[in-house]
């Protein structure tokens, strides 16, 4: 009985981090999608163009 | 670019059909893991724990070997993209670590009578962890992003040292933890049906690897664009 509950413990802790995670990275999406659509709407770039990262915070390709 | 990835539908088929994949193979290890997998002489039913153990072990032990390839890749050509992979491997190297350590602990417990031992394997583990925490502090405390990055991938590369002392940590010291009974030279120790289990779990842990780390590559995706359009914005005024 005892093995039996260290058992489900180590289920329930694996699934409920792993849960929490999966849910952050959710939560990361939505933050990230609605920044991103209100500095495009400010910087007046279409859904389907990109400021390219590397360009603009400095980036070079040093190759 | 980015925003094609998040909203568009039609582009993340293949990412769906990877969670889906997934979902469906962790189903059928857990149905395994208790219905089919034969029961352990020794250790009784906590054995099971091993069917999570090992898997995060091992995809713990993977993020860093992804950590230290983009990390010489990101010095030798200096790409953003290679940082990126980094970073998003490194969040889930720390998650996967963080698992082995938690289900070792519980596992030790009623095997070996206590939670923690200042064992080789468990200690070289806590260091892997303490890596990565040093990894995500250089990051967070270094004012510039690209220095930052630069002094991550040293560290990425440096800390990938101890993958090998973790894995030969049973054989050079004497410890609690058994010795390797999958990955050996004379073939994993184990009945047909521990193996078969292991195998889908495994595969199914592969899976939700790789389905978190393209959703956390993406994320790093869009946080570089968010960081360029403001950076435009800013230069604008």
């Amino acid at each position: 009985m005892d093995a039996l509950w260290y058992l489900f413990a180590g289920f329930f802790v694996t699934w409920l981090i792993l849960g929490i995670y999966l849910f952050s990275l959710r939560r990361q999406i939505e933050v990230l999608r609605s920044e991103l659509a209100a500095l495009r709407g400010e910087h007046g770039t279409s859904d389907e163009q990109e400021v390219s990262p590397a360009k603009a915070i400095g980036d070079t390709t040093r190759s | 670019m980015t925003q094609r990835r998040f909203s568009a539908q039609g582009s993340l088929n293949w990412l769906s059909l990877l969670a889906r994949a997934s979902v469906v193979l962790v189903a059928l290890s857990v149905v395994l893991i208790f219905l089919y997998a034969p029961r352990d002489g020794t250790q009784g039913d906590v054995q099971r724990l091993f069917y999570l153990h090992l898997p995060t072990a091992w995809l713990a032990y993977a993020s860093f070997f992804i950590i230290f390839v983009s990390s010489i890749a990101y010095l030798l050509r200096g790409t953003t993209r290679w940082d990126r992979l980094a970073r998003s491997a490194a969040e889930l190297g720390f998650i996967f670590t963080t698992l082995v350590l938690l289900t070792g602990s519980i596992w030790g417990r009623p095997i070996w009578g206590t939670w923690w031992t200042w064992d080789a394997r468990l200690t070289t583990t806590l260091i892997l962890w303490f890596i990565y925490l040093g990894y995500f502090l250089l990051r967070a405390y270094v004012s510039d992003p690209e220095r930052g990055a630069r002094y991550a991938a040293v560290l990425g590369i440096v800390g990938f040292v101890d993958i090998p002392i973790i894995h030969m940590s049973v054989r050079w010291w004497r410890t609690l933890h058994p010795q390797p009974i999958v990955v050996r030279s004379e073939g994993p120790a184990m009945p047909p049906e521990m193996l078969t289990t292991l195998l889908v779990t495994l595969v199914a842990f592969c899976l939700l690897y790789i389905f978190l780390l393209v959703m956390k590559y993406r994320i790093e995706s869009a946080r570089d664009e968010v960081m360029a359009l403001r950076a435009v914005l800013d230069g604008g005024e």
